[in-house]
């Protein structure tokens, strides 16, 4: 999908302290409107925190973050949630008794919109609505390819179906923005290429904003349009790929390592 | 696939687990008191023993589902029933003393609930404190001593043979049916009820889809109290005495019942048929005890055990899935 130039989200001077330990000081970037936007940094940069400030998981003591147009310090989850961010966790943020149909139709209860005594008579506008989510549902199984596995419950699955689930859990919510914490962390190839085209397929067809976390910098350069770079919760560098993997800052704090 | 073909049958087993066990209680006391045990007295006073423990189940299984725990669910009923009992004998109606009972119950649920939340207590050391609270509140309002109270006909409710014969079982059975319907309902067709689920499954997943996770709880624990204050009332309809000291360890019962049925304490799997049958199990258990003269030790032995293999099965199922 194309990018605009319409920012989504925009951080502004994000601190963020635990007791003495500064995770994140006075961080600002953007992200615009249908992009795919990664943040990379070393481990303890502060970039799963900035995605729980993002969402509300944690209460930034200073700054601001401006999405769709409403400023504030913090989000609570249900309130990122209700207004289209969806987030999948590092590790796998799933209910495991339950199977991978229920999970995902899960993602999607907040949308019901019937009273309790609908809900519990079923029949009437409660079944049209329900028929309408599961269809979705289906559309997203389909869309991530993980048909047979609809009915099995999700702790049974490997871990890297698992982490596929989660994405269509997220999915399932039609986010505006969608935060993944290292969607392939602990995959082989062949799963990475394949998590990066469904990446790669919710933004361009379902025009899905995505800001990724993600340690493979082979993966970020190719499929993010922009990157901004964390160490030690300070900004490094943020630009596009090229302009991020040539600054002599990045090499020497994060690329540099890899060789 | 032989996978999923596994997991059915694992799940026709998980709902039929109960079933069996109480199958197998009933037929062995078939077997031994064959005329007394399944004679129609005998089985109508089994049903309304259950209604206390099976109205206070009903509200577990919410509890228990949702990963939580109460403790003063006991207490609760206890200070119901006094509650019931000082307002009957200052003359207040029978529909309003058991409003206020039920609301009474609700009041300390929805206390329960509050600090879970608010003071992010885990519900084991908050219900072990209300417990205690609950349980001197209904010693202090009846002055340590047994309340007696004009029933104003609601002992008809608990009565082993009701007043028309066609309802042929008590009426308070009938509302515990009544009501675990309702409830099965609520748990299984509703959104709260998969917000239920899915806060005992994984709370940080939950509040990742938008599930208001503090009030859903607060709802879940003040429902609880809702079913321990109605259980408090029925159990003076049973007494007719409003008893600051009834229902002692009924909690544990009741959190028995809920395991037996099914219920993980782990959290995210539980059913109200599961929980109601549970009820029925430990009803028909001590009341076969006491009709073939079992002593009172063993009976408790019994449970304990029972509660001990019930887990045991749940982790075993666990470990199948995981």
């Amino acid at each position: 999908m194309a990018t605009s130039d319409e920012v989504l989200l925009d951080v502004k001077g994000i601190s963020l302290a635990f007791g003495k330990v500064q995770a994140i000081s006075d961080v600002s970037f953007d992200i615009c409107k249908g992009e795919i936007r990664s943040i990379i940094g070393p481990n303890g940069a502060g970039k799963t925190s900035m995605l729980n400030c993002i969402n509300g998981f944690y209460q930034p003591q200073r700054g601001e973050i401006t999405y769709l147009g409403k400023t504030r310090r913090a989000m609570r989850p249900h309130e990122a949630a209700r207004r289209g961010i969806a987030r999948t966790f590092q590790n796998v943020a799933l209910f495991k008794g339950m199977s991978t149909l229920d999970n995902i139709l899960t993602g999607r209860m907040m949308q019901m919109k019937r009273g309790l005594l609908w809900q519990a008579l079923y029949w009437g506008p409660n079944q049209r609505e329900e028929i309408e989510h599961r269809k979705r549902c289906e559309h997203i199984i389909d869309f991530l390819e993980i048909q047979a596995i609809r009915r099995t419950p999700v702790g049974r699955l490997p871990y890297g179906l698992q982490k596929r689930v989660e994405l269509a859990r997220a999915l399932a919510m039609e986010p505006t923005l969608l935060l993944l914490d290292e969607p392939m962390a602990g995959m082989n190839v062949e799963e990475k290429e394949d998590m990066c085209r469904f990446i790669l397929d919710a933004n361009d067809q379902l025009g899905t904003t995505i800001c990724l976390i993600e340690h493979d910098m082979g993966v970020v350069m190719d499929i993010s349009h922009r990157v901004v770079v964390l160490d030690h919760g300070s900004k490094l560098a943020d630009g596009t790929p090229e302009v991020v993997g040539a600054d002599q800052h990045v090499i020497d704090a994060y690329l540099g390592v890899e060789g | 696939m032989a996978e999923t073909q596994q997991a059915r049958l694992g799940r026709v087993l998980e709902l039929l687990g109960p079933f069996l066990a109480l199958a197998l209680v009933v037929a062995l006391f078939a077997v031994l008191a064959p005329d007394r045990f399944l004679s129609a007295y005998n089985l109508k006073t089994v049903a309304t023993q259950t209604v206390i423990v099976g109205l206070g189940a009903i509200g577990m299984t919410f509890v228990i589902v949702s990963g939580g725990i109460d403790l003063s669910v006991g207490s609760l009923i206890a200070l119901s029933s006094v509650v019931t009992a000082v307002l009957l004998r200052e003359g207040w109606s029978a529909p309003g003393a058991v409003g206020a009972g039920i609301l009474i119950g609700g009041a300390m649920g929805a206390l329960n609930g509050l600090l879970i939340t608010r003071l992010k207590i885990v519900p084991f050391v908050v219900t072990l404190g209300t417990m205690g609270i609950a349980r001197g509140l209904a010693k202090y309002l009846a002055e340590e001593q047994k309340v007696d109270a004009p029933a104003a006909g609601l002992s008809e409710l608990m009565a082993k043979s009701p007043d028309p014969a066609w309802l042929v079982l008590s009426p308070g059975v009938w509302l515990l049916l009544l009501l675990a319907a309702a409830a099965a309902l609520l748990l299984g067709r509703t959104v709260f009820g998969v917000h239920t689920f899915a806060i005992g499954s994984n709370e940080a997943t939950a509040r990742l889809c938008g599930i208001r996770v503090e009030r859903s709880k607060l709802t879940i624990y003040a429902l609880c109290g809702l079913f321990a204050g109605l259980a408090g009332t029925l159990q003076f309809a049973r007494l007719t005495v409003g008893d600051p000291t009834t229902a002692l360890g009924k909690e544990l019962d009741i959190i028995a019942a809920v395991v037996i049925g099914g219920g993980s304490l782990n959290g995210g799997s539980g059913s109200i048929l599961g929980s109601i049958i549970g009820a029925f199990l430990m009803a028909f258990l001590a009341n076969g005890c006491t009709l073939t003269g079992v002593p009172n030790y063993v009976q408790e032995i019994l449970v304990g055990g029972i509660i001990i293999v019930a887990v045991a099965v749940d982790r075993l199922r666990h470990r199948a899935t995981e």
